[in-house]
């Protein structure tokens, strides 16, 4: 029998203790291996029944189950497939598959062959595969999102759309190649420049989304600037809920970034306080510095935190006016409204709109504000991305980043024979892309990853 | 028992025979052309033209194996005219109107002096088929359902007369099982006039191979004399006409001009009006035609919203008066046809000298062949030309000489085959496309079929395929003599131009642009720029003096792809390693596993000979060529 027959057997859900554990077979012998363990009959395909497991040899009961069948072609990896709901205790699920791999023909499954053997039977297209890998790994409602059947299925249609045109193309670069003896004159004008440069936009927007997703795997950052001593580290503190900068009245107590991450809008959030931005920085201090600039370009929000009447960072999201306890919160909103208009008298209107909070760092007021205005910014900053063009694996970002370089390299003076080896080159790249060939080695980097069961 | 009669016996004077013919008598076998009628030999059926883009490139090739055609075209071309010549020179298409008569006559005189080679007259009815022993549980059943046990001894004529050989070539064209039709009318024939072979056509049904219909067309032939060319635009030949044969130095047959004229509106109604009546829309040809080549009812159907077609109008010779009119086939009824063409600009008042037809005829899934162009199922059974699927004279001939040179090897009782690769050549790309994809319709070559076009040039046949030739002993002396002479001369001026390196500013002393950027570059380098001419390059290096122009074009040619096809190497070494792992006729698709029922019928049916040739079938997906690889390890 060939290897690609041996049915495999591995627990599919999460290890350690839990209610439920799932153990999931698939191959032509799934359903014999789970009567080996039950005295009664199978259940019907699809249909969940409750049924005792015994040791197939000393019959010793190994526990009470939910059994669920599924039919060649009807499954998940397109061979017969069972799964057996028992009692999440690692012992139980230990004992049973001990049981299931002492049978004939049944073996415990690698890594990712559930999904290969998916794959292979044509049940899952690469992409859809990649993208159940990225959905296991999850951190980000985006990257979740990103992964999600839909929109697998619009970056099918998207890359499938690319390759369409450029096959299109192709068709007509080699019409005016081959056909030089027929009368085909609209073809002299290379009609297909206007979609090259179309296709070219969306390529590199496409990259330029994936790009930020690959970027903010871990979420968004955020970094709070200010003078010393205005009380960024209070204000994470108070957002945070508890210590985790070191406070202190004397400025430049913060000599490095800190950080501490919150979920806002279901994203998580990584605050930075920088070290205090001052000109006459002492030796200590200015590796901090400079951090904190290169922190500043980075971050995805930039709150600037000030006393009343400082200066204001122009680049500056959203801006914080702290309030001690030592200082009495005069400043009324509408003189808060004509200071950030002074301040920043150069500035776009949208710019000056940015929202202006107060926050006593003492009681927490404002705080709630802050809040609202961070989640504002994080939903308006994801939609920014055009993530519904992004890819979902480094795989199909190296091969759509081949795809434009070798569209980069046509222009209306190459030579046609060298357009149509560019366009070639470019299909070839978003054909290995969707899987519709590849090698042994692409499928095995495409597995490695994927842990047992899945 | 008895002595074979010849070597090599092969059916048909069509353009796949003559080269099979003279290829196998090249490598000594004593070989026999057998055709209906010797005068026929080396005819062309319908237009009177060889070359042109991809089907020039294979010309090339069959000159550069030393075959006919290239240097036949050049004692007959009256037109030479280099097709895309504004675009670059790996997509550039050498092509000639011929004097009818004078290519056949060069044909034939080319045949006439090859040794080892008869031209006999008849009319072959069947082949003579040994059993190559019982069928045993190791017989392969291709699924078609023939078996792998039968090998060829001879062929038997109409009189009864039976030939013996070791290996025949099968060369039938249009004529095996052709058909003709004029409108309604219907004849069996292979060309108007000439019969076709019906009872060849019944024997190759009997043996249960996979075949098909296919179906070609031709126009109308014109009275020249009755053409008002002064009303027309005229298209000369090149000033400088290039030959197609490497030993031609020069064409010395007077050129000609020929006149281009439109179909237009009204033309188009009197076809869409009787389009009923044409052989080929009212239900009568079933069969396939090419999509490229297409009739003029198929024109201003699938075209409709051109208000225009082009033809040219060809004379078919230097003292004959018949126009061959390129862009108009047909098979609507004769008044039709009149009056149709009669529309045109310049035919008002022309006299049709013979009319257009359809033509339908037997051909053979090209699946059911080896890469050597034998059948899979009847060993020294040879196939070549139209009974592939192909249409044309240059694909014909390309075939024609591969089949050839391996009935000789065989015939030899060599184990050794001629095959050509698909990075080598556009005859090894088109022979591996119809063994591994078939021909759903008229097979016609074009450059985008190569995936390897900037290295399978028309410029460069001779350094791609020349040495092969001789090596295998398929070139004449003569062929030997020149290729050795211009391989040397090339070498000695390659290397002189890719070591003589000079810094940017030497370059820029010279008068020829370049960066500064401290690279120092060759002689080769900047050639490769397109604007640096050899004349400009002479002038400045005199050192280059002692290189031949034409040397020198072919390294500045060269040169111009050079980076991308050593981009390309990586591709041929995967293409080459796969053809390495072979796949025996014997190989038990039906125990790989997970094959789908679609990849096992068509595996078990084609039979691919490597894994390369699987690779290319379409439906065979890559994970079902893992699993061929994975149990072709396990064995």
């Amino acid at each position: 029998m060939s290897e690609q027959r041996a049915t495999i057997a591995a627990l599919a859900s999460g290890a350690g203790r839990a209610g439920v554990a799932v153990i999931r077979l698939s191959g032509p012998q799934a359903w014999n291996a789970v009567a080996a363990l039950v005295k009664g009959r199978l259940p019907a395909p699809r249909t969940a029944v409750l049924r005792a497991l015994h040791h197939p040899d000393s019959g010793a009961l190994l526990d009470e189950a939910l059994l669920l069948l599924f039919e060649e072609q009807r499954s998940f990896t397109g061979e017969a497939v069972a799964e057996i709901q028992c009692h999440g205790s690692p012992l139980i699920v230990d004992e049973i598959l001990d049981c299931l791999e002492a049978l004939p023909d049944v073996r415990a499954a690698k890594a990712g062959e559930f999904s290969r053997r998916a794959l292979l039977n044509g049940k899952m297209s690469v992409l859809e595969v990649e993208a159940l890998g990225a959905l296991l790994e999850a951190q980000t409602p985006w990257q979740k999102e990103s992964a999600s059947r839909a929109r697998v299925t619009g970056q099918e249609v998207m890359v499938r759309g690319w390759r369409t045109r450029m096959l299109q193309m192709l068709a007509d670069v080699e019409a005016s190649i081959d056909f030089a003896d027929e009368d085909l004159s609209e073809l002299a004008a290379q009609p297909w420049m206007p979609v090259l440069a179309e296709l070219l936009g969306e390529l590199r927007a496409s990259l330029r989304a994936s790009h930020w997703l690959e970027q903010h795997r871990g979420g968004l950052l955020c970094v709070i600037a200010g003078q010393p001593n205005v009380g960024k580290s209070s204000l994470i503190n108070n957002l945070v809920g508890r210590d985790v900068a070191l406070v202190h009245d004397s400025a430049g107590t913060t000599r490095d970034a800190i950080e501490a991450t919150m979920v806002v809008a279901g994203v998580p959030l990584t605050l930075v306080d920088t070290a205090g931005l001052r000109r006459d920085v002492g030796a200590v201090e200015t590796m901090g510095v400079e951090r904190a600039r290169a922190l500043w370009q980075q971050a995805d929000i930039r709150v600037c935190a000030i006393k009343p009447g400082q200066d204001v960072l122009p680049d500056a999201d959203l801006v914080v006016e702290t309030f001690g306890a030592a200082q009495e919160r005069q400043t009324q909103e509408s003189e808060a409204q004509e200071r950030q208009n002074r301040d920043a008298p150069g500035l776009s209107e949208t710019q000056i709109q940015r929202p202006w909070l107060q926050i006593d760092n003492m009681t927490g007021l404002g705080l709630d504000g802050l809040r609202a205005a961070l989640e504002q910014r994080v939903r308006a900053r994801i939609q920014s991305q055009g993530l519904a063009q992004a890819l979902t694996s480094q795989r199909q970002n190296r091969l759509a980043q081949d795809c434009l370089l070798v569209l980069e390299g046509i222009d209306r003076d190459t030579p046609i024979e060298l357009q149509a080896l560019h366009l070639t080159q470019g299909i070839n790249a978003l054909s290995l892309l969707l899987g519709d060939y590849d090698v042994e080695e692409m499928l095995d980097a495409l597995f490695e990853n994927f842990c047992i069961g899945k | 028992m008895k002595s074979n009669d010849f070597d090599v016996i092969v059916i048909g004077g069509g353009h796949a025979g003559v080269e099979a013919a003279a290829a196998a008598a090249r490598l000594g076998a004593s070989t026999a052309l057998v055709t209906f009628d010797l005068d026929k030999i080396g005819v062309m059926s319908c237009n009177p033209a060889i070359g042109g883009v991809g089907k020039g490139h294979l010309v090339r090739e069959i000159d550069a194996l030393d075959g006919i055609m290239g240097r036949a075209i050049d004692q007959a071309g009256i037109q030479f005219r280099v097709l895309n010549a504004s675009k670059g020179p790996a997509v550039r298409g050498p092509r000639a109107q011929a004097d009818r008569k004078l290519y056949r006559v060069a044909v034939q005189r080319l045949l006439a002096e090859q040794s080892n080679l008869s031209c006999l007259a008849g009319e072959v009815v069947g082949l003579i088929l040994k059993e190559r022993g019982p069928a045993t549980s190791d017989t392969v059943r291709y699924a078609n359902g023939v078996l792998e046990r039968q090998s060829v001894a001879g062929v038997v004529l109409a009189d009864g007369q039976r030939l013996r050989a070791k290996s025949v070539v099968l060369t039938t064209g249009t004529f095996l099982g052709g058909t003709i039709h004029v409108g309604a009318e219907v004849e069996a024939a292979g060309r108007v006039g000439e019969a076709a072979s019906q009872n060849l056509a019944r024997f190759l049904r009997s043996l249960d191979l996979p075949i098909g219909r296919l179906k070609t067309g031709t126009p109308a032939r014109l009275n020249g004399k009755t053409i008002n060319w002064s009303q027309l635009e005229m298209q000369a030949a090149d000033e400088n006409p290039l030959p197609f044969s490497y030993l031609t130095d020069r064409i010395r047959v007077p050129q000609i001009a020929c006149g281009i004229t439109y179909t237009n509106p009204h033309t188009h109604k009197i076809i869409q009006n009787n389009k009923h009546l044409s052989a080929i829309y009212s239900g009568q040809i079933a069969s396939k035609g090419p999509r490229y080549c297409p009739s003029i009812e198929d024109k201003v159907t699938r075209f409709a919203d051109k208000d225009r077609h082009q033809v040219f109008l060809e004379p078919e010779g230097l003292d004959v008066d018949t126009v061959y009119p390129n862009g108009i086939s047909t098979s609507l009824p004769r008044d039709v046809q009149l009056a149709y063409i009669r529309s045109i600009v310049g035919l008002e008042q022309v006299e049709i000298e013979e009319y257009g037809y359809a033509v339908e005829y037997d051909y053979i899934d090209p699946r059911a062949l080896n890469d050597d162009l034998s059948l899979k199922a009847c060993q020294g059974l040879f196939l070549a030309g139209q009974i592939n699927g192909t249409t044309g004279y240059e694909e014909a001939g390309g075939q024609g000489l591969l089949a050839g040179a391996n009935a000789a090897l065989l015939a030899e009782g060599l184990a050794r085959r001629f095959t050509l690769a698909r990075h080598e050549s556009y005859i090894g790309v088109m022979i591996d496309d119809l063994i591994t994809r078939g021909a759903p319709e008229p097979y016609r070559m074009f450059t985008s079929r190569a995936e390897f076009r900037l290295s399978l040039r028309p410029d460069n046949a001779d350094q791609r395929l020349t040495a092969k030739a001789v090596a295998l002993g398929l070139a004449s002396e003569t062929r030997c003599r020149a290729w050795s002479a211009k391989a040397a001369a090339l070498q000695d001026a390659r290397h002189f131009c890719e070591s003589q390196r000079l810094t940017p500013q030497a370059w820029q002393a010279l008068g020829f642009e370049t960066k500064l950027d401290g690279q120092r570059r060759s002689i080769a380098d900047m050639a490769s720029v397109e604007t640096h001419s050899i004349a400009q390059l002479k002038q400045a290096l005199p050192a280059l003096e002692c290189y031949d122009d034409a040397i020198l074009e072919q390294i500045k040619i060269d040169a111009l792809y050079a980076g991308y096809i050593k981009r390309q190497t990586s591709d041929i070494r995967i293409l080459e390693s796969e053809a390495k792992i072979k796949l025996p006729p014997d190989f038990p698709y039906s125990e790989v596993g997970s094959l789908s029922g679609e990849e096992l019928e068509l595996l078990t049916s084609i039979r691919p000979q490597n894994l390369s040739q699987a690779s290319r079938i379409p439906g065979v997906t890559p994970h079902a060529l893992i699993a061929i690889m994975r149990h072709l390890k396990r064995a």
